[in-house]
């Protein structure tokens, strides 16, 4: 069963009295452990489909299923349960809460994803040793540089272990030699601990590091190609 | 539950995030919540203040008056005191409620000291009962009560107007109940400072020369009663009255200062009314304000999993908190004032003695009573959150996709 299906979806934005279709039909499905994007230029409707696949919005028409469950069917309090412990987001200006500090904000994910089991301060510690920043623990967002402040939404988004990571323009607010660095890893996540991601960007880096890139244009995939990734370089 | 500490715990580093805002908006609760407990305080230090003084040096909590003396007014119609009959007389003995009572009898007349004479009035009274009534704590004399039949005592304000104190002597010329004019020559034996002007401007006469003086025959103009406590007056006077004698309270003697004081209580509640609404805006305008500035942090809570309700929750929980440490803060404030004044008192000497007959001591103390306290705190809170109300719904309901990418 396909983690992630989407039947024919189409989304319209409404400009005043003026219709703008965003996505005009999309169909695919995301397997569990796929390194994937949605590739295209700005105005594409790729970041409109990762929102929709991440329930933070919902098609005009078609249907979209989360392990089989098709979101239309739940409620706003069950989509945001399902949010909370099957997918992650990392953001391209890494929305970190500012009065929080990077475990703080780490666990907060945690907290809000209602994960039991274990000893969660020390699910947290490691899920930001895992990225780099084990130093870094009590800072605010306002004290780290913006690849340490990226490195901690990725352990914010894997610490709940999600099922989906979405991932959008991840890097377009990085260095290349920072977003080189979180690219290598969130692959390393991804082929560890087999998480699936799913990115949406427009940045040919990030598109080399992906197996599976779906090409979207005009609110359409108009073509998928699958490719042997970057050879990982030494994460800095 | 976790959650919920969560949520809390959001709240306060959020309000903390902006202090001086936070600072500015808390300060208007903190403001309306003082206000509002140090001015019901001062009111019911004022009500108590009257009350006191009434029952303490004039009228003791109840006071039975023939029916012909007037409600009202500074005459004294000496022809309308009476003698309690002995029914009456034993129907105070006899009740239970009452713990002493005592007649006086008030007079205008005209005290003379050497060359200089000046209006005044006074009261005559029997020396062993008025004692019981009047317990005169607080009462201050200098000089003695009087000891022998010559001796009399005369108010502190009226022996700085006459220029008379201890061991001088005093001319009181006044009409007897008859209509006849009269005068004794009386030595001053103390001078006396109850602390309400209305007893402190006046001659004290007891009872062999009162009667000497004004010929009354055992007739009184009034009798006071002391009671164990001042609720049970209405049902005391209720019992008394007819036979020629009219029965009112303390609280019916003073009805006017009361009533003045009822009219101070509601323009200090217009005043806390106006402070809590300029409160309630300035913590609407700070929530919404969080709201707008908020906006990609309130979408990325909802892409981490926050529902719109604990969105809600979270802005209406910073309103609440604000709400609380303020008006905390307000009460811990308006507390602390009016313990300070509830012990040592507000000096209104200069005020009290430019009020005339009015009782009312020379230093007033505030009055400590829990109900203004959790009121003011339920106003605050209650205000905080209504304000919240608003910003909290929208931003609840913002959509998280657009919130998430917001600038």
């Amino acid at each position: 069963m396909a983690l992630c299906r989407l039947e024919d979806v189409t989304k319209d934005y409404w400009l005043g009295e003026v219709r703008v279709p965003a996505l005009r039909g999309v169909s695919t499905e995301i397997q569990a452990g796929e390194f994937t994007a949605f590739a295209g230029p700005s105005g594409s409707g790729k970041t409109t489909l990762l929102n929709i696949v991440g329930l933070l919005d919902t098609p005009t028409a078609g249907k979209v299923f989360i392990d089989g469950t098709e979101a239309s069917t739940l409620s706003g309090a069950a989509l945001g349960r399902l949010r909370a412990s099957r997918i992650g987001f990392i953001f391209q200006s890494f929305n970190l809460i500012p009065v929080l500090s990077a475990f703080e904000n780490v666990e907060l994910a945690l907290k809000l994803s209602g994960f039991q089991g274990g000893d969660q301060k020390e699910r947290v510690r490691k899920a930001l040793v895992d990225v780099g920043l084990e130093k870094y623990l009590d800072r605010r967002p306002n004290q780290l540089s913006g690849g340490q402040q990226q490195r901690v939404a990725i352990a914010r988004a894997l610490v709940k272990e999600p099922a989906l990571v979405l991932a959008d323009e991840p890097t377009a607010n990085l260095d290349r030699k920072t977003g080189e660095a979180i690219l290598a890893d969130m692959r390393r996540m991804n082929e560890e601990r087999g998480a699936t991601f799913l990115f949406s960007t427009h940045d040919p880096m990030v598109i080399g590091h992906c197996r599976r890139v779906l090409h979207v244009e005009d609110g359409l995939v108009q073509s998928e190609s699958h490719h042997e990734p970057h050879a990982l370089g030494a994460a800095t | 539950m976790s959650q919920n500490r969560l949520i809390l715990a959001l709240a306060f580093r959020n309000l903390l995030r902006n202090l001086r805002r936070t600072v500015i908006t808390g300060g208007a609760v903190v403001a309306g919540v003082a206000v509002m407990i140090m001015g019901w305080g001062l009111v019911d230090g004022l009500d108590e203040n009257v009350l006191r003084a009434q029952e303490g040096t004039v009228t003791g909590q109840v006071v039975l008056r023939p029916d012909g003396w007037p409600e009202q007014g500074t005459a004294f119609p000496l022809d309308e005191a009476q003698l309690p009959s002995p029914a009456l007389v034993a129907a105070l003995d006899a009740d239970e409620r009452i713990e002493a009572w005592t007649g006086r009898t008030w007079f205008q007349g005209r005290a003379v000291a050497g060359t200089e004479g000046i209006t005044v009035r006074g009261f005559t009274y029997d020396p062993e009962r008025d004692a019981r009534v009047f317990d005169r704590e607080g009462w201050k004399l200098d000089g003695a009560w009087p000891a022998a039949p010559e001796e009399v005592v005369i108010g502190q304000w009226l022996a700085g107007i006459l220029q008379r104190g201890p061991g001088e002597e005093l001319v009181i010329e006044a009409r007897t109940r008859s209509g006849a004019i009269n005068a004794l020559r009386l030595k001053v034996s103390g001078v006396i400072s109850t602390g309400t002007p209305a007893a402190d401007r006046v001659v004290w006469i007891p009872l062999p020369q009162g009667e000497t003086l004004l010929g009354l025959e055992g007739a009184v103009s009034m009798i006071a009663l002391r009671l164990p406590r001042r609720s049970l007056a209405e049902e005391v006077a209720a019992s008394l009255g007819g036979q020629g004698w009219r029965a009112t309270t303390v609280m019916w003697e003073t009805r006017d200062i009361l009533s003045i004081n009822a009219f101070r209580r509601r323009a200090i509640a217009l005043v806390v009314v106006i402070l809590m609404l300029i409160a309630a805006t300035g913590i609407a305008n700070t929530v919404i304000m969080a709201a707008y500035e908020r906006v990609r942090e309130i979408g990325t809570l909802r892409a981490m999993g926050m529902t719109p309700g604990q969105i809600r929750a979270l802005f209406l929980v910073e309103g609440a908190v604000l709400g609380s440490v303020a008006g905390l803060s307000g009460a811990l404030i308006g507390v602390v004032v009016v313990a300070w004044y509830a012990r040592h008192g507000i000096d209104l000497s200069q005020v009290a003695n430019n009020v005339g007959d009015m009782a009312m001591a020379s230093t007033l103390y505030m009055r400590f009573s829990w109900p203004p306290v959790l009121g003011a705190l339920g106003f605050g809170l209650g205000v905080a959150l209504l304000a919240s109300l608003w910003p909290a719904h929208h931003a609840a309901s913002l959509n998280p996709a657009d919130a998430v990418r917001a600038d």
